[in-house]
């Protein structure tokens, strides 16, 4: 939960993604070499850019796993419920 | 040849994550690219036998393309081809998924010169790579919304399950001139929950087990949930009611492992796609499997956004090439995966996506003006 309430914060997304040069052109990055090829800034971690390409565990990197003890939680709960058409009245089963 | 940028110089990139997405957008940019250090630290440097047929392949469905792979095989220069498609057979091999190789292809096809009518045989479902469900059921919708929906068709004739699997997916899409833009900033609320459990080799009791655990779950919140049976036993298999409705699957002799797995897709009322999938571990009963998946599909629900984890990336990369118009996108949580690949786009095709953070949701607004890519190969209608 601790997590989720971290999405919260006000961060500035596109610094985050981008780094500090976002409005730059995608050209300024880095010179290019002898052969011609431009190094690009590596991944935003080195370990995730080591990892097997693809796989669904580096997708859910960001933490997708659902968590058992969330299932207790009441504010998850209402966060959840509020996402479904029947949510408004709390319908619970069918 | 597609619209491409390949007067910009080529790049060079590290390690061996992100593979398959940096190949697929050198193709699409026109722009060459060179992958060094490629598993340097480990005990078997270089690249592996997936990512050799990968090349291949696409070797197959392009014109042109030179890949060339390093002395000790831990770097790879790649200058990209003209996008051909065609009418192909390939075997993925059992060392990753059917999905490895389907997910970029479907990618491609619209924009290849012929129709691409691709068998693929391998493994369908495994918890490595996105299971052909998936692919079937949030994917190709996608697409649709875009605009790519002329002879689009996707079919698994045969389920084949880790470790030898055994599977058959075919897969065919024609050429498309150009995408369109949309405007997907309302997840809306879910209305309904799909989904399919399959069963090979094994007792059909395990899909039906699989069902009613996670129908227990799944109806606490709504109670539109409809998960098809999906059986194959070893022997030549008779049509069944489950298969005759989706009218998609047919029924066809099982692959050569025995597994079983469940798939779920949760479909709001704006058309947003949510999936969760998973495959039965060796000794996992079906009711853990049916209950797991559940909580996936809801942990995704909950994160909000047009789509799940999974699919971002082919979000982000469809907007790139819609038409010069803005196009908007809401994500959950964005995954390291998804950063990287907005920094991939920005590089090869300079785009760069406006993001702002919506805190009352918790999710995130995307948008940005595609590039206006167009297939020159297909003729305006």
């Amino acid at each position: 939960l601790a997590e989720r309430m971290q999405v919260n914060r006000r961060v500035n997304l596109q610094k985050l993604v981008y780094g500090d040069g976002a409005e730059e052109d995608a050209g300024s990055a880095g010179k290019p070499d002898a052969d011609g090829f431009r190094k690009v800034r590596s991944s935003t971690s080195s370990q995730l850019a080591h990892m097997d390409d693809g796989a669904k565990l580096n997708l859910h990197l960001g933490g997708d796993v659902a968590d058992a003890d969330l299932w207790e939680d009441p504010d998850f709960l209402a966060s959840l419920r509020s996402r479904f058409i029947t949510g408004d009245t709390g319908a619970e089963g069918a | 040849m597609s619209s491409t940028v390949s007067s910009l110089p080529p790049l060079e990139f590290e390690g061996c994550n992100y593979f398959r997405q940096r190949i697929i957008l050198s193709l699409l940019s026109g722009r060459a690219i060179r992958i060094i250090n490629i598993r340097t630290d480990e005990a078997d440097p270089g690249l592996v036998d997936y990512e050799v047929a990968f090349l291949k392949l696409i070797d197959r469905v392009t014109n042109g393309t030179n890949a060339t792979i390093g002395y000790t095989g831990s770097s790879v220069t790649f200058r990209p081809g003209a996008l051909i498609g065609g009418k192909l057979e390939f075997d993925c091999g059992v060392s990753r998924g059917i999905g490895y190789f389907l997910e970029p292809i479907i990618t491609l096809a619209p924009f290849c010169k012929k129709p691409t009518v691709i068998t693929l045989t391998g493994i369908t479902n495994s918890d490595n790579d996105l299971c052909v469900d998936t692919i079937r059921t949030v994917m190709l919708p996608t697409l649709i919304r875009f605009g790519i929906e002329d002879g689009l068709e996707m079919k698994i004739n045969r389920r084949g399950a880790p470790p030898l699997g055994g599977g058959e997916v075919f897969f065919r899409c024609l050429p498309v001139k150009a995408l369109k833009a949309v405007d997907f900033s309302d997840a809306g609320r879910i209305k309904r929950i799909r989904g399919i459990a399959y069963s090979a080799r094994m007792s059909p009791a395990h899909a039906s087990r699989s069902i009613e655990a996670a129908r227990s779950l799944l109806n606490k919140f709504i109670p539109d949930v409809y998960i098809y049976a999906d059986h194959y036993s070893g022997r030549k298999a008779k049509k069944t009611a489950a298969t005759t409705a989706l009218g998609e699957i047919a029924a066809a002799e099982a692959g050569l492992s025995p597994g079983y797995g469940i798939s779920l897709v949760a479909e709001s009322t704006t058309g947003a796609l949510l999936s969760a999938e998973s495959c039965g571990a060796a000794g996992e009963p079906p009711e853990e499997l049916g209950l797991r998946v559940a909580r996936l599909l809801y942990s995704a629900i909950d994160k909000g956004g047009i789509c799940d984890a999974l699919f971002q990336n082919l979000h982000l990369l469809l907007v790139t090439l819609s038409p010069e118009d803005v196009s908007r996108l809401r994500f959950g949580k964005l995954t390291p995966y998804t950063i990287q690949y907005l920094q991939d786009l920005k590089e090869f095709f300079g785009i760069v996506f406006k993001l702002k953070a919506d805190n009352e949701s918790r999710t995130v607004l995307l948008s940005a003006m595609g590039i206006g890519f167009t297939n020159v190969h297909r003729k305006i209608d």
